[in-house]
C-alpha cells in the first residue's frame, strides 16, 4: 500500500509536467493558427502578384497581343480565384475588363456590352471611364 | 496543508522543512513554467515552418513576395533576387508573363544603377518583345515604381 501511495507520489510530478507541456502546446496552437491563416492570406496575394505586375507593365508600355493576352489571362485568374476584398474585387475585374477591351480596341457597341454585363457601371458616364483607364496606357498614340 | 503539518509534526526543525518546501514549490513552479515554454515552442516552430510554405511555398509565391518587396523601395539585392526566381516561377507563370516580369525587373535594376549596359539590356527585352517604345526615356519609366 504504502509502495503504491510513494510510486503514485513519483509519477504525479512527471503527469503534471506533460499536462504542462500540452497546456503550452494548446496555447502555441491557439496563436499558430491564426499565424497560418494570415500567412496563408499573404500567400495568396503573393500568387497573384506577378501576374499582376505584369499584366500592369504591359498595359502601361507593351504590345496589344502582350497586354491583351495578360489581361486575359488576369481576368480568368480573377474569376477563378476572387479577392477576399469584397468591396475592391469586382472593381478590379471589371477594370480588368475594360482595359482589355481597350487594347483589343472594341468597338463601342462592344464597350456598351461590356458596360451592361458589370454593376453598377453607367452608359452616360463610360466614355469618362474609358478615357481614364486609357490614359494608364502610356503607347497609345502608338496604336491608334 | 502538507507544510502545514510538517511544520507542526517536525518540532524543531519546522524552519527548514518549511523553507525546503517552498523552494521545492518554487523549482516545480519553475520546471512547469518551462515545460509550458517548451510545448510552445515546439508547436510555435512547427507553425513558422507550416506558415513559411503557405507564403512562399511555391516559386510563384516566391517571386510574388520578391516583387512586393520592390514597393519598398527596390535596391540592387531585391532586385536581382527576384530576378534570379522567375526562371523557378516561369513554368507556373507561363508565357508572356514570365518575359515580361524579367524585363519589368531588368528596367527597375536599370533605373537603380542608371548605367547604360542596364539600360541597354533592358531595351533589348523591350524590344525582343516588339513593345512600341524601347527608348532610354521608356526604360527608365518603365523600372519607375508602380
Amino acid at each position: 500500500m504504502a509502495l503504491e501511495t510513494q510510486r503514485r507520489a513519483s509519477l504525479r510530478p512527471w503527469l503534471t509536467h506533460a499536462a504542462a507541456v500540452l497546456v503550452g502546446m494548446a496555447v502555441g496552437a491557439l496563436v499558430g493558427r491564426s499565424t497560418v491563416a494570415d500567412a496563408e492570406a499573404m500567400g495568396k496575394t503573393f500568387d497573384r502578384e506577378p501576374l499582376g505586375h505584369a499584366m500592369w507593365l504591359a498595359y502601361s508600355w507593351g504590345s496589344d497581343e502582350d497586354a491583351a493576352a495578360l489581361l486575359r489571362q488576369y481576368t480568368a485568374r480573377l474569376r477563378a480565384d476572387p479577392s477576399d476584398d469584397p468591396l475592391s474585387g469586382p472593381y478590379e475585374l471589371a477594370y480588368a475588363e475594360f482595359r482589355r477591351a481597350i487594347v483589343e480596341h472594341r468597338s463601342r457597341a462592344g464597350l456598351l456590352e461590356l458596360c451592361a454585363s458589370v454593376p453598377k457601371c453607367r452608359p452616360e458616364k463610360l466614355d469618362e471611364l474609358v478615357a481614364k483607364l486609357a490614359a494608364g496606357r502610356k503607347v497609345q498614340d502608338d496604336h491608334p | 496543508m502538507s507544510g502545514a503539518s510538517s511544520q507542526s509534526v517536525a518540532g524543531p526543525g519546522s524552519v527548514g522543512t518549511v523553507q525546503t518546501m517552498a523552494r521545492r514549490q518554487t523549482l516545480s513552479a519553475a520546471t512547469h513554467l518551462v515545460a509550458v515554454v517548451i510545448g510552445f515552442g515546439v508547436v510555435a516552430a512547427y507553425t513558422a515552418h507550416v506558415a513559411a510554405g503557405r507564403m512562399w511555398g511555391t516559386p510563384q509565391r516566391g517571386l510574388g513576395g520578391a516583387l512586393f518587396a520592390l514597393f519598398d523601395p527596390p535596391t540592387r539585392e531585391t532586385t536581382s533576387r527576384a530576378l534570379a526566381l522567375v526562371p523557378l516561377a516561369k513554368p507556373e507563370l507561363g508565357e508572356p508573363a514570365a518575359s515580361v516580369i524579367t524585363l519589368r525587373l531588368l528596367a527597375v535594376a536599370a533605373r537603380l544603377s542608371n548605367d547604360p549596359a542596364d539600360i541597354a539590356r533592358a531595351a533589348d527585352a523591350c524590344r525582343a518583345r516588339r513593345w512600341p517604345r524601347c527608348d532610354r526615356e521608356s526604360i527608365l519609366e518603365m523600372g519607375a515604381s508602380r
